[in-house]
């Protein structure tokens, strides 16, 4: 018995510590932000009573009542669910949680003004972990609740749901750059936005041609490319394999799909080390990027004259605080999908007023506007879909195939979905690189809310030239996925 | 005299499959809730009929019939494994080729069910049969590192084979579970779509749920009739003392052979059933985490008995989702009002400045929500194997005692 | 008189090929080091109790952000040892990220590992697991979106021998520095009164406390030192040239280091050792010399310590040094 009592007093004691740990840091002091209610709720406007907040506001769509309209699942008189299919706890966990706070905030802006058709606006998040069975038990719970998905995180996961969507009748943007979300073989459900990985590698070899050869004098000879296993890697490798030949870069290491999750990257630290390569191409997470550029540069073959490249979240700011921030500032040039934090555009402001509001400890990167543009996207359609006096999932899903454009407001390139897929396909690509010097000036990584007062503030990303597009991704005929394994 | 659970007065009567007859009506119950369930007339159970919770409790019998399968070698025959993921995979690949369509330089035959689903099983335990050698010389924990390198080495495969399965984080479709004769169009029997039965109108769902509870109850009668037999007597003298059994003349290691087979032939079906279930997977899928679940379940069902695996397996398999529903009602108290608003309110933050332990934001301060799933599921976990180290089974058993010692009880 | 210009050329591939694997050997042990220590402390935890820690990595990875709060964001002690150099207050920083974890390995065992002496073993390993999952988790949330760099005391210096072929990062010298530092120091610690205590313990529980050793504090004791290891291991490995920093990925890096631990012994600290170097070259080696077999797949160097273990564990059903269980009817 006093075994056993021993054995409630552990329990009780690591689970007052687990709950201490989590409270630890959260005393924020008292700001006088508005509350914005959580992950199943973005209801909350300036005031915290949201439910009973559907009076009219300025811009409510006219003439319609509620009870003409046409819904299903997920609508109701005064509310419409929206699902988020989002990896808060996965590998890329940090990164979309910044995600789902750039959807919180515009949301809960969009309600505040009076919501969509009259209608607030409500989002219902499912964890996947970056976990595709995880992935398709949250489609598969959340698809009799919601009227749409306003993203769904990662290109095997959307692919593992894409077939259901298209049964089902259901509209999902992705959260992934893929170029097959174009190809209307894969994706008649899957509203894309921004360039594909494929393109944006053209672009940014061609960019990085363009300036070699203006600065050096001669124009740059060989590449080597490498990339993660599956569409991520494999979309950009064939984007960069293409741009090479087109380019006349002789590829003299071929690392395509050979970076796999969890292992040393040894093979390919060693290819390219041995390559010699004028430009390398690597496609993976920032963490991997930054183990496979550290191990070249602690190799006998590293030069210190390359230039480093590869897809958008292959690079992240924490590389200027490493020891080899130098380095990699000096050789680093990528691409980006979304205009940057703090861009001169007519978006900016109201989403930085937003994100204040819903959130000032948010960190400053480039990432944040992603959420806002998919919602941005998603809001369109649900006034589409509204406007035709059908918000069922197929009127949404409709709604959306019968779209032609819709204005981001210059915080990424408009996406098109009239045309054929070569119409359609975004070739815009922002070129980046790191910002070493602005980054030290500031002191390192700002939230949003002390960005907001200093007079310049930099994630870490210096954007030298926005939407960007070279004459290899112009003349490039697009009319099925880039690569499809 | 009857009552008493412990005498027997006949082996016919100590080898029964239910040996009392409260047994008996417990089960017949349980079955019978089971099969109406569906019907959401139940009361109080409603919630658990409808159709995102009978998703849950199919992948919960899927996973099931694999647990069963991995209960006959860690707890009968004693050898615990790492490695069931890998088994598991191999019968998803098996139904993938046969059952699954050609194209994007995919193999697949388009084979009906009654040739995949048995072929996955035989496919996975022959592969148990020609590793098992291996697996046989060493014993214990070298034992559990030797599957767990299996796991790896069968990811690395999996994910290499791109003919078979699609290649690494691409994966590729599966079979669905649709009964057919031959190739024809219309199916026999269409568990993947809605549709009557029977003159009954059924939604996808209900249909493979139906399906698969009747398929666990062949796997689990199997098992436990295997307990009564031989082999199953064999299977448990290696486990409670390996050279004792032999030395009565107990075939080690053709026993433990035939248990690895046993046991892989089990996983391979629910691997098929698992992949053609879900639709489309990744060979990643098949990794080391859920050879952990696997040996989660029959560890916490406890490691044995067949009504324990099953138990522990909907332990398992249905805590994530009570946990988030939990934490989903709480953080509509912390909102909505109502008695608990206080609780709510005090567990949860909701923004800067709002006091609360946990934050139901996906970022900012605190841990968010999604983690807490994660953490308490750990948690629950821990703190499940240390006031009941025996498992579930070991609860059951305590209760029991409890009532046949009643009311002298202490 | 210099030979024919062939001979040259062939003399001079055979030199450039036996440096290429020097170089292999260097980064191998290197790396190896870094698996010796997840190996010794895991060997030492398993020795002590019994216990298969899954939370190994987990634990690596919190000293790895230990690391990184210590000397990077709260700069403790560094602000207030001005006077000191920034690498020697670099150091003190790590040392206390590694005592602060080792606490945490103490904690732990307290908590979670003493009420379960006597349960089945396999019951308290999957108990590690659910440490695991809550470790990771709280240690990703700190971690956040980045991975968060912790600091450099060697900067990315790099040394070249045989006319640049053969290279080492200096960190990657400390790293094997530090791996037989604290090997020798755990050998002569074994040799201490505590330290019998605790190989007599390991050798047979019962006995040992008949002899008035106290197995509850042997067992913290495992807990603290294999925690430390852990942790140290986590701080090597999120440094240059392995990578940005410490991140969601540290965790997984135990994993890594399971075929050392059986091909050395599970119970052999000699064995960890030499498993955790053998598997480090071998991995490194495929990696150099197999990337170009394309049939082996991609990422094969990944599982080549897995497949030496098979291999050993063939020839050797109790590893390179492990101890041959006695059975008896």
């Amino acid at each position: 018995m006093k075994r056993q009592r021993l054995r409630w007093l552990a329990l009780l004691v690591v689970f007052v510590l687990v709950v201490a740990a989590c409270g630890g840091d959260d005393d924020t002091g008292d700001t006088s932000a508005p509350d914005t209610t959580a992950s199943v709720d973005t209801t909350a406007g300036p005031d915290t009573t949201a439910s009973t907040d559907t009076t009219a506001a300025p811009d409510t769509t006219a003439g319609e009542t509620p009870s003409e309209m046409l819904t299903d699942v997920g609508v109701t008189d005064d509310t419409i669910t929206v699902g988020l299919l989002s990896d808060l706890t996965g590998p890329f966990g940090g990164l979309v949680g910044l995600i789902v706070a750039g959807q919180q905030a515009f949301w809960a802006n969009v309600n505040a003004q009076g919501g969509v058709a009259g209608r607030q606006v409500e989002l219902e998040i499912f964890d996947t972990g970056y976990v595709t069975q995880q992935h398709v038990e949250g489609y598969r719970e959340l698809k009799d609740k919601v009227v749409a998905f306003g993203h769904s995180t990662g290109s095997p996961q959307t692919i593992a749901i894409n077939e259901d969507l298209k049964a089902d009748n259901i509209l999902a943007i992705p959260l992934t750059w893929y170029s097959g979300w174009t190809d209307p073989v894969i994706g008649t459900n899957l509203p894309q936005h921004s360039t594909p990985y494929c393109i944006e590698a053209m672009n940014v070899l061609g960019y990085i041609y363009d300036e070699w050869e203006a600065s050096r004098g001669a124009p740059p000879e060989t590449i080597a490319v490498a990339g993660d296993v599956g569409d991520y890697g494999g979309d950009s490798v064939a984007g960069a394999l293409l741009a090479a030949e087109v380019l006349g870069l002789e590829v003299v290491y071929n690392g395509d799909q050979q970076i796999v999750a969890g292992q040393e990257p040894t093979a390919v630290v060693e290819g390219i080390a041995t390559s010699g390569a004028d430009i390398v191409h690597v496609t993976t997470n920032s963490g991997v990027y930054g183990a496979i550029f550290s191990g070249v540069l602690g190799s006998p073959g590293f030069r210190d004259d390359a230039v480093w490249t590869g897809a958008g979240p292959s690079f992240s700011p924490a590389m200027l605080g490493t020891e080899f921030a130098q380095q990699i500032a000096a050789q680093a040039t990528f691409g980006f999908y979304n205009a940057g934090w703090g861009a001169d555009v007519p978006g900016f402001a109201e989403m930085e007023a937003a994100l204040l509001a819903a959130n000032p400890e948010l960190p400053v990167t480039d990432f944040l506007s992603e959420g806002w543009v998919e919602a941005m996207i998603l809001k369109a359609v649900l006034e589409a879909a509204a406007a035709n006096g059908d918000l069922t999932q197929a009127g949404v899903l409709s709604a959306f195939q019968s779209l032609d454009t819709v204005d981001l407001q210059g915080l990424a390139p408009n996406p098109r979905y009239a045309g054929t897929p070569n119409e359609n396909v975004n070739r815009e690509t922002y070129i980046i690189k790191l910002d070493l010097a602005g980054f030290a000036a500031q002191g390192g990584p700002l939230n949003i809310g002390a960005a907001a007062e200093a007079e310049s503030a930099t994630s870490g990303f210096a954007f030298v030239e926005n939407l960007f597009t070279h004459p290899i991704a112009e003349d490039f005929e697009f009319n099925e996925a880039c690569w499809t394994g | 005299m009857r009552t008493r659970p412990l005498l027997y007065t006949s082996y016919e009567a100590e080898q029964a499959i239910l040996p009392t007859w409260s047994q008996r009506i417990a089960i017949a119950i349980l079955l019978g809730i089971a099969v109406v369930l569906p019907a959401e007339f139940i009361p109080g159970l409603r919630w658990l009929g409808a159709d995102d919770w009978l998703d849950v409790l199919i992948r919960a019998m899927i996973f099931g019939i694999g647990a069963l399968g991995l209960n006959i070698l860690t707890g009968l025959a004693g050898q615990v494994s790492l490695g069931h993921a890998f088994f598991v995979g191999l019968g998803a690949y098996t139904a993938a080729v046969l059952g699954g369509t050609a194209g994007r330089g995919l193999w697949g035959l388009d084979l009906p069910i009654w040739i995949w689903l048995p072929a996955a099983g035989v496919v996975a335990a022959v592969v148990g049969i020609i590793v098992a050698p291996t697996a046989v010389r060493v014993r214990g924990l070298y034992l559990a590192f030797v599957t767990l390198g299996l796991v790896f080495i069968g990811e690395h495969i999996f994910r290499a084979a791109a003919p078979i399965t699609g290649g690494g984080a691409i994966g590729r479709r599966f079979p669905s579970l649709d009964v057919k004769l031959w190739k024809e169009e219309e199916s026999l029997v269409a568990l993947s779509s809605d549709g009557p039965w029977f003159g009954i109108e059924l939604t996808s769902e209900t249909k493979t749920y139906l399906f698969l509870l009747a398929l666990l109850i062949v796997f689990a009668v199997t098992t436990k009739n295997l307990t009564r037999t031989r082999v199953g007597r064999a299977f448990m003298s290696i486990r409670d003392r390996d050279i004792a059994a032999e030395v009565m003349g107990v075939a080690e290691t053709r026993n433990k052979l035939l248990a690895f087979a046993l046991s892989s032939f089990y996983a391979g079906i629910a691997g098929a059933l698992l992949a053609s279930f879900i639709g489309t997977m990744i060979p990643e899928s098949f990794n080391l985490f859920m050879s952990i679940q696997f040996i989660a379940i029959v560890l916490i069902g406890g490691a044995g008995t067949v009504a324990g695996t099953l138990f522990g397996t909907f332990f398992v398999l249905t805590l994530p989702r009570l946990v988030r529903d939990a934490t989903d009602w709480l953080s509509d108290t912390a909102s909505g009002g109502g008695a608990l608003q206080w609780l709510g309110d005090f567990l949860i933050t909701s923004g800067p400045g709002d006091f609360g332990l946990v934050s139901t934001q996906a970022v900012g301060p605190g841990l968010s929500i999604f983690q807490i799933n994660v953490i308490l599921y750990g948690l629950l976990i821990i703190g499940f194997l240390i006031f009941e180290p025996l498992g579930l089974f070991g609860i059951w058993i305590k209760i029991r005692n409890y009532w046949k010692g009643w009311p002298f009880t202490y | 008189m210099p030979g024919p210009a062939w001979l040259l050329a062939q003399e001079a591939a055979d030199q450039s090929a036996f440096l290429k694997l020097v170089d292999t050997l260097v980064d191998g042990l290197s790396l190896g080091a870094i698996y010796a220590l997840l190996a010794l402390g895991f060997v030492l935890i398993f020795k002590a109790t019994q216990v298969v820690n899954f939370a190994h990595g987990a634990i690596a990875a919190v000293g790895g952000y230990m690391a990184f709060w210590f000397a990077v964001s709260r700069d403790f002690p560094g602000q207030y040892l001005t006077f000191l150099p920034d690498w020697l207050n670099w150091i003190l920083a790590a040392l206390l990220a590694v005592f602060v974890t080792a606490m945490l390995g103490w904690l732990l065992e307290r908590l979670f590992i003493k009420p379960m002496i006597g349960e089945p073993l396999f019951s308290i390993a999957i108990i590690t697991l659910g440490i695991d999952f809550v470790l990771r988790t709280i240690n990703d949330d700190l971690i956040g979106i980045d991975p968060r760099p912790i600091g450099q005391p060697l900067g990315v210096g790099v040394a070249s021998f045989g006319s640049g072929q053969v290279t080492i990062a200096h960190t990657d010298i400390a790293t094997i520095i530090t791996a037989v530092v604290l090997v020798s120091a755990i050998a002569l610690f074994f040799r201490t009164r505590t330290g019998v205590a605790m190989r007599a313990t390991a050798f047979d529980q019962e006995v040992s406390m008949a002899q008035g050793i106290s197995a509850g504090r042997v067992f913290a004791l495992a807990w603290i030192i294999g925690a430390a290891l852990a942790a140290t291991a986590g701080i090597l490995t999120s440094m240059f040239p392995r990578g940005l920093g410490v991140d969601r990925a540290t965790a997984f890096v135990a994993f890594r280091a399971f075929p050392a631990v059986v091909i050395g012994g599970l119970d052999s600290v000699v064995g960890a050792v030499v498993g955790g170097l053998i598997v480090g070259v071998a991995e490194q080696a495929a990696g150099v010399y197999l990337s170009s077999v394309t049939w082996l797949g991609a990422g094969f160097s990944g599982i080549v310590p897995w497949l030496l273990m098979l291999v050993v564990l063939l020839v050797r059903p109790y590893g390179l040094f492990g101890t041959e269980e006695i059975r008896r009817v």
